[in-house]
């Protein structure tokens, strides 16, 4: 009962629910907000009202989203003092003066250009909007960009070193370019420009199902297409690099990503299971489908190259296995889907079947497209599942473990906490779904007439 | 610590004191507009004064963000230390942040908008009574052993924090009737003109209460009040903020809205800057200093030259956004 009941474990739940609820927003309010500078270039550029609309429909769910994503991220910062004291205090002021660059550079800029942006039309001359639109992407991704380095020290700690339990800094440098940021923050932010385009895909895609303003829609469709022959690949491969430098320098949490107990002996190769059932209690799987090599080629390029198993580590210093091993399955899976759904798409296009006339009868690629949102989402969900289960039991890989990182709370305060945020979450997330549904249901204002341009559009 | 490092937390201490102070003022201006939408009848009024803060809430509420950021990378012991003992009031202040961010950016889309103004008003008092109860318990002193929380889930809870509480109140109710007095016009500004006057008697009687309390509180606060130039930095905004009352009283009888803005801006941040002075170098009373709980040297040194740049360009696009957004908000109307 006391391991049920433990304060540590009720901050872990309360962190996981708030992170896995916040990062949700996050991925639109990044991707979206490019798309909007798009717009609004194509817009100056080619002063069709068509883009300007595009903007003014896309920029309502984008504040949605964005409301829900604030006010879902602020605890995130407080909990860090609130339920991880230890944590806060061992990393001796350089995980806060990341934050603090966070706050300062992205946040700010975020939040005081977006209302210029939204209310801004009539007050600002277009240049000093298009600006602001700027702007507002400028913070999202820095922000993205100052969080991925805070979150990719903890994975792979560099730039100092611990003494007597807090973290001395000796290079800013090598603290902030860790080895896993690179590819930590641009696996994440491509992966917030592939929701972004599924999302707008998705949502073109039932307009077009529908047969309401397709001329309109099939824009925002045909440009999401283009976007993902792009970025869908680009994921792919970004995703085997992550892989690959996981092997490197995490090598338990690949361990368990693929449920690889047994280093392969010189000369022979790892295989890779590409279904398994993990037993972690006899460090085993009870059985798998194993594909000869796999494992060594993906992570060596070598055929028998040694890939280090679990087993080689002592048990406590193991992460949980059978939660990353099925969510990096799912992960992958749905990667793959939405390349090849891209792939559809493409051959379709060249067969002429995106036409206006012949795209409503395409109802199974624009099915597809919409099951792409839900399949994008679960990829990212199921990444962070991976990337932070993998990394136990450290919260600071290899110096500090989650066990010693908590505050000493008493497991009333962090049970209601828990609560509170399981109901509050759940109210803003129904809040959401019911507006944008509405706002989606509405669709698009086919009048609006642009502040700018008017003359050169009539 | 060396020389150079204790320089740098002396400087951090003065940048958060500014961050601290931008926070309390104008987060506390729409925290403020927010509770008086409690009291004020008429939905059309209540939209109106969501649209006087719809430009500006956001970045407002961003400072805070700032600095509990910033306090993490500066004085990492104090900010773990305070938000652990003040979790509760902590979880309380964001559950109001979550109601009035969501209430203000969903308003114009629903169909019933009294919920939504309701939950607006609700939301900013609760963060407004936690933030209250949480500065009042950090005041009022926190059981510190060898650098460990010793209190309970409930220590913060004493009859001084409820009390700075009141006076935060207050000071945020000053400050939004004093915006609504700038930002709108005819029924809607008579009734803020008026809640300002109440309001400003009310703390013209609570703030030197509350001075004498936490002298009594803590001897080394009456110390410093005894001594220079301990005199001078904790004495002197308050010689300033008497006058300043009687100009912001003036200019409430006469009609002169900006003079009337200002004044309460100016009365509030002499207060301010008395309570920073009087505490220096303590951050968490009784014993906790700011060299005590500095980060390392190149910390504070790294982080400087980053928000050194950055401050001012804050600053500067913050006052832009003010600027853009100037003038009346009429009835019923928002911002397009």
């Amino acid at each position: 009962m006391d391991l049920v009941f433990d304060s540590t474990l009720l901050s872990r739940l309360q962190f996981a629910l708030t992170t896995m609820f916040h990062i949700i927003w996050p991925l639109l309010s990044i991707g979206l907000s490019i798309f909007l500078v798009v717009l609004e270039v194509l817009w100056m550029r080619s002063k069709d009202p068509l883009y300007y609309r595009h903007y003014r429909f896309w920029s309502k769910l984008f504040v949605l989203n964005f409301a829900v994503g604030v006010v879902s991220g602020i605890p995130l910062e407080f909990q860090f003092g609130a339920n991880w004291e230890r944590f806060s205090v061992a990393t001796g002021g350089f995980f806060g003066s990341i934050l603090g660059f966070e706050a300062t550079m992205a946040f700010m800029l975020e939040a005081a250009f977006l209302y210029l942006m939204l209310f801004g039309w009539k007050r600002l001359p277009p240049k000093a909007h298009l600006f602001s639109t700027c702007m507002v992407a400028l913070g999202a991704s820095l922000s993205a960009f100052w969080i991925m380095v805070a979150n990719s020290w903890m994975q792979t700690p560099a730039g100092g070193h611990f003494a007597g339990g807090k973290f001395v800094t000796t290079s800013y440098w090598q603290a902030i370019f860790n080895p896993d940021l690179p590819w930590g923050f641009s696996h994440m932010w491509v992966a917030c420009l592939e929701t972004t385009l599924f999302v707008v895909g998705g949502v073109s895609a039932w307009y077009l199902l529908r047969g309401r303003h397709r001329e309109f829609f099939l824009k925002s469709f045909k440009l999401a297409v283009l976007a993902a022959v792009f970025i869908a690949p680009f994921q792919v491969w970004l995703g085997d690099g992550s892989g690959r430098a996981v092997a490197e320098y995490q090598p338990t949490k690949l361990g368990a990503i693929e449920s690889h107990w047994v280093t392969n002996p010189p000369g022979e190769g790892a295989p890779w299971h590409a279904l398994a059932w993990p037993q972690p209690e006899l460090q085993r799987n009870a059985w798998s489908i194993d594909i000869p090599y796999g494992l060594s080629l993906l992570i060596t390029r070598s055929f028998t190259g040694q890939v280090k198993g679990l087993k080689d580590f002592p048990r406590q210093d193991q992460p949980p296995v059978i939660i990353p091993y099925f969510a990096f399955r799912v992960m992958l899976g749905a990667g793959f889907g939405m390349l090849f759904l891209m792939l559809w798409t493409l051959w379709l296009w060249r067969k002429g079947r995106l036409a206006l006339d012949e795209i409503g009868n395409q109802k199974w690629l624009l099915r597809a497209w919409l099951l792409a949102i839900p399949a994008a989402y679960a990829a990212v969900e199921t990444g962070w599942i991976i990337r932070e289960m993998g990394r136990q039991p450290w919260v600071i890989f290899g110096h500090l473990r989650t066990a010693d990182a908590s505050s000493l709370l008493a497991t009333g305060q962090v049970a209601s906490t828990l609560v509170m945020y399981l109901l509050i979450y759940g109210a803003l997330l129904g809040v959401f779904l019911f507006f944008a549904w509405r706002l989606i249901k509405k669709g698009p204002d086919l009048e609006a007439v642009p502040p700018y341009y008017q003359e050169a559009a009539s | 610590m060396s020389p150079a490092h204790a320089d740098l937390a002396l400087v951090w201490y003065l940048l958060l004191a500014l961050v601290l102070a931008l926070t309390l003022l104008l987060d506390g201006l729409d925290l403020g507009v927010g509770i008086l939408s409690l009291f004020v009848g008429r939905e059309e009024q209540r939209g109106q004064m969501m649209a006087s803060v719809a430009g500006v809430w956001h970045a407002n509420q961003t400072w805070l963000v700032v600095l509990g950021a910033l306090l993490f990378g500066a004085f990492p012991l104090v900010y773990g230390l305070a938000l652990s003992a003040l979790y509760l009031p902590v979880a309380l202040m964001l559950l109001g942040f979550i109601l009035r961010g969501v209430s203000i950016e969903y308003y114009e889309h629903a169909d019933r908008p009294r919920r939504w103004s309701l939950a607006f008003g609700l939301g900013s008092l609760l963060a407004a009574v936690a933030q209250g109860l949480g500065l009042g318990a950090l005041l009022a002193g926190l059981p510190l052993s060898a650098g460990r929380y010793l209190g309970g889930a409930w220590a913060w809870l004493s009859p001084f924090a409820v009390a700075v509480c009141l006076g935060l109140l207050g000071s945020y109710l000053l400050l939004g009737a004093a915006w609504l007095v700038l930002k709108t016009g005819g029924e809607l500004q008579a009734k803020a003109r008026r809640a300002a006057r109440a309001v400003a008697f009310f703390l013209l009687i609570a703030a030197p209460l509350l001075i004498l309390w936490s002298r009594g509180l803590h001897p080394f606060l009456s110390a410093r009040w005894l001594a220079w130039p301990g005199l001078l930095v904790s004495s002197l905004p308050l010689a300033l903020a008497a006058p300043c009352f009687v100009a912001l009283v003036v200019c409430l009888a006469r009609s002169w809205d900006a003079g009337c803005f200002w004044f309460a801006l100016l009365l509030n941040l002499l207060l301010l800057l008395s309570l920073a002075g009087s505490i220096y170098p303590v951050v968490v009373p009784p014993g906790l200093t700011v060299f005590q709980a500095a980060a390392g040297a190149i910390n504070l040194k790294f982080m400087l030259s980053g928000v050194a740049v950055v401050l001012p360009l804050m600053l500067a696009y913050n006052a832009y956004q003010y600027w853009v957004f100037r003038g009346k908000v009429e009835p019923g109307a928002g911002y397009e």
